[in-house]
């Protein structure tokens, strides 16, 4: 069970660049799927390529903008960073997270009487 | 304001359309070769190598495809598709484009003049002072139960002089005149009315003055209607 991949929850994508960006600063999008795998452990199933209508989305909201600029393998690339209305978005969404995530484990664990 | 900074990205996304379509190439192309290297560096072949890192990376023509519908205004392209794919239909079959406006042409036409004659009959109001508060009064007859609205000219004057329902009462008739001039005759469609109709309809004349209540003691005075007295006598 503990080796199934699990499918990237709805909505959950946002919170998971938001959080890569403000953890690593300005990164372009192959930076950010390396970082995501890396930090899952290759547990999240993430086609690589649903980052960037996210990407895009988030950019129209303002949380993050975008700059082309130059690789560290001398490639143009275009390079993506929080903003402070990001920042902002990132707090409130951990929050609404965390307090989901809690509530999600006390109804689960209720049941064997924790 | 958030929407109005998405709308505002929407809609540069749909003018700039091809110069954002060559970024996102080239962003995606980066990306993808980004992955092949790093395949390659693991110890695959080229061609294993761009094949692998495609299928990490999913659907590439999905992804330009959500891409675009959220960068542009998708209601208005598809819209602009349609009509033009419309209008090239058209243009390609001249005989049903032909029958097709003809058709429209007719109901638009019909709908039309059925409209204005039930406007100007049912809808439109009377052009006189108030013309809510206008009634006609009629009797049934109670033996043959035939609805009539035809009253004897000194019933008339009973109804008028012991009314005490409405601000007044008049009458008219329909009547068909011959009216000559220059030596020449003509049938006019008129009516006789009462003394008091012009005042009890709040009419005003164009010209001259109207028959007033005291003509009833000397009948024989005559109002003509507008476009009627355009004709010199």
């Amino acid at each position: 069970m503990a080796q199934t991949r699990g499918e990237v929850l709805q909505g959950t994508l946002d919170l998971i660049v938001l959080k890569t960006l403000e953890a690593l600063g300005p990164l372009h999008g192959y930076g950010i799927a390396v970082r995501i795998q890396q930090v899952s452990a290759d547990l999240l199933k993430l086609n690589q390529g649903t980052l960037y209508p996210a990407l895009l989305r988030l950019e129209q909201r303002g949380w993050i903008s975008s700059k082309w600029g130059v690789s560290d393998n001398n490639r143009k690339a275009k390079y993506y960073s929080l903003t402070r209305s990001g920042r902002k978005q990132l707090l409130a969404e951990t929050e609404s997270w965390e307090r989901m995530a809690a509530l999600m484990t006390r109804l689960l664990g209720g049941a064997e009487g924790a | 304001m958030e929407w109005l900074r998405i709308l505002a990205s929407r809609f540069l996304g749909n003018v700039r359309k091809r110069a954002l379509d060559s970024d996102l190439d080239e962003e995606l192309g980066a990306h993808l070769d980004a992955l092949t290297e790093e395949n390659i560096r693991r110890g695959m072949n080229e061609q294993a190598a761009r094949q692998a890192a495609r299928r990490e990376f999913g659907g590439l023509e999905q992804t330009k495809e959500s891409y675009r519908d959220l960068r542009g205004l998708p209601f208005f392209e598809t819209l602009a598709q349609d009509l033009r794919y419309a209008s090239r239909m058209l243009v390609k079959s001249p005989g049903f484009t032909a029958v097709t406006i003809l058709t429209l042409a007719l109901g638009i036409g019909a709908n039309t003049g059925l409209f204005s004659l039930v406007n100007s009959v049912l809808l439109a109001s009377l052009p006189v002072r108030n013309p809510q508060e206008l009634v006609v009064v009629k009797y049934t007859d109670a033996r043959t139960q035939a609805a009539n609205e035809d009253f004897s000219y000194p019933m008339y004057q009973a109804m008028r002089n012991k009314n005490s329902v409405f601000a007044n009462v008049l009458s008219r008739s329909g009547l068909d005149f011959n009216a000559s001039y220059g030596g020449q005759s003509e049938r006019a469609v008129g009516e006789m009315v009462s003394g008091n109709y012009f005042e009890t309809l709040g009419v005003q004349p164009f010209l001259g003055r109207l028959i007033g209540p005291e003509d009833d003691l000397t009948p024989g005075a005559a109002s003509l209607r507008h476009d009627d007295s355009r004709n010199p006598n």
